[in-house]
């Protein structure tokens, strides 16, 4: 009898790992994950400076000043080199809150890889300057808009960012949003403290940092799949916020 | 030649492993303590050697302005030797103490940082022991204006701390000739992280914003053994200069490579062999 144990030996190996592998990258912090560049080439090309898991976006001191003051945004101690495009903005004539004629905040700071124009490598003031080599800039799938026409600057139809959300006639309302000071994520951190000064930002769903983000999603801050994240329903990343 | 050899190897033996690994020309934290640390200002303080333009063996580190040859005393001084000093700028270092002997800057007005995704209070200007590194590392004050010198002109005009790429000594844009006083941007300091009431900032406790100070140990547990928690290095509560850099070297504290810093930076085992550990000690990405 006792024996019989062990015939659920694999079984046990197998629930104990698999917790391990579905998390894996995920969710854990930045270190692992997506954002961490720590071990790519182009991030060892300085022997001063290489091989850093947050110089690439964020530096103390005066290293990426000019960067910075290229950025005029949002602190963070930003330190790599902003793209100059201009984008056409997400419109629709359902949305009650108003959008900026331009990305700002924090999505310029994502934009400034994201659109595909600035090198990754352009970060800092070691050899590369804030310039850096474009065969590592961003392709494909990494590029925002690059699904819909292939210029990567085109926000229309599918990325709403640096809209407002907080005093909006819709909050409130069925149909229309949730009061933001209200709602929780999954993982019950404010949807408010994800705003960015009553703004929609990149930030708002992702989060880029990895930790509190739904494994096998884009860091996304709820699942959008049934059981993804542990949500009871799908998309669940649109309902926190969208009172439908 | 053969003196030269014989001087080498005494002065070698005499400094111990320091002179050593003393070969990096900007002074990268050892963690041994202060004694031939960056802070040391004794002259010659790591026993390396140089040869002048006559073959003649000269001092590496000449810090010949510190006139008594004294560590502490170049920023602290029992007694009334730096009494001017500190009355004359009392309101900000009394507050701190610290037996401060060394001249402060005059600036008045930093541009401070600002941030829109900062929660804890940043103090309108530099205050608490922050105010005493910029008393150097402003740029505008001579090293040798302690011990109620201070109204002295500089008996060494390379005694005030300048910056180029590779000898980053001066704070804030200084490469490019001034603006050393512009924090806007680069310098989170006299910020408040908590000061035990973690509620004052939402971000503390949170993923994604910051640890919980109270026991937060700093970068490589092991290797920091003896290494302060996060919420030691606080002053009231604040993050200041020394929050990050450990100035008096401690042993055991530093990660070695690096400036000073209570952890790592790089992957590299002179840059600490933590990626990121400094700021990943604190932030909770």
């Amino acid at each position: 009898m006792k024996k019989a144990y062990w015939n659920y030996l694999p079984l046990l190996l197998i629930c104990l790992a698999f917790p391990l592998v579905a998390s894996a990258g995920n969710g854990l912090g930045i270190k692992g994950s997506k954002h961490d560049f720590s071990g790519e080439d182009w991030n060892n090309g300085t022997l001063q400076y290489g091989g850093e898991v947050c110089r690439v976006c964020h530096a103390p001191h005066d290293r990426g000043l000019d960067l910075w003051r290229d950025a005029d945004v949002s602190g963070l101690l930003w330190n790599h080199k902003m793209s100059t495009a201009e984008y056409s903005m997400y419109s629709s004539n359902s949305m009650a809150g108003t959008i900026e004629d331009q990305p700002i905040g924090r999505s310029k700071l994502c934009l400034s890889c994201h659109d595909g124009t600035v090198a990754l490598d352009a970060f800092g003031d070691g050899p590369n300057n804030g310039n850096g080599d474009m065969d590592t800039a961003l392709t494909g799938r990494f590029v925002i808009g690059a699904l819909k026409d292939g210029s990567n600057l085109d926000l229309r139809g599918h990325h709403p960012i640096s809209l407002q959300y907080v005093d909006n006639d819709k909050i409130g309302t069925n149909g229309g949003l949730h009061d933001p000071a209200d709602q929780t994520w999954y993982d019950l951190s404010s949807v408010a403290l994800s705003l960015e000064q009553g703004r929609v930002e990149c930030h708002s769903c992702h989060d880029v940092h990895n930790r509190v983000s739904v494994p096998n999603t884009q860091v996304l801050r709820a699942g959008i799949r049934e059981g993804q994240g542990g949500a009871e329903h799908a998309s669940l990343l649109c309902l926190t916020c969208h009172n439908k | 030649m053969r003196k030269l050899l014989v001087f080498a190897l005494v002065a070698t033996f005499a400094f111990g492993a320091t002179a050593l690994v003393a070969t990096d020309a900007d002074a990268r934290a050892m963690a041994n303590g202060i004694v031939g640390s960056a802070h040391d200002f004794t002259n010659n303080r790591d026993g390396s050697v140089a040869l002048d333009a006559e073959n003649n063996l000269i001092p590496n580190r000449d810090e010949s302005w510190n006139y008594r040859g004294e560590i502490c005393r170049v920023c602290h001084a029992p007694h009334d030797k730096g009494r001017t000093a500190w009355s004359s700028w009392g309101e900000e270092v009394g507050e701190t103490g610290l037996l401060w002997n060394h001249a402060l800057s005059q600036t008045a007005d930093y541009p401070m940082y600002a941030s829109s995704s900062l929660e804890g209070e940043i103090s309108n200007q530099v205050i608490g022991k922050s105010k005493l590194c910029l008393s150097c590392h402003d740029g505008t004050v001579a090293l040798n204006a302690f011990d109620g010198q201070q109204d002295k002109p500089a008996t060494d005009p390379d005694a005030v701390l300048i910056q180029s790429f590779s000898n980053g000594f001066t704070i804030g844009p200084g490469r490019t000739g001034s603006d050393n006083d512009f924090l806007m941007g680069t310098h989170p300091i006299s910020v408040a992280y908590a000061a035990g009431f973690y509620d004052e900032n939402p971000k503390v406790g949170r993923n994604g914003g910051l640890h919980i100070p109270d026991g937060q140990v700093f970068g490589n547990l092991v290797k920091m053994t003896g290494a302060p928690t996060v919420d030691m290095v606080l002053e009231q509560g604040m993050v200041q200069c020394h929050s990050c850099h450990d100035v008096h070297d401690s042993k055991d504290v530093n990660a070695v490579g690096t400036r000073l810093n209570r952890a790592g930076q790089g992957l590299a085992e002179n840059r600490g062999g933590d990626p990121s550990g400094l700021c990943l000690s604190c932030h909770n990405k």
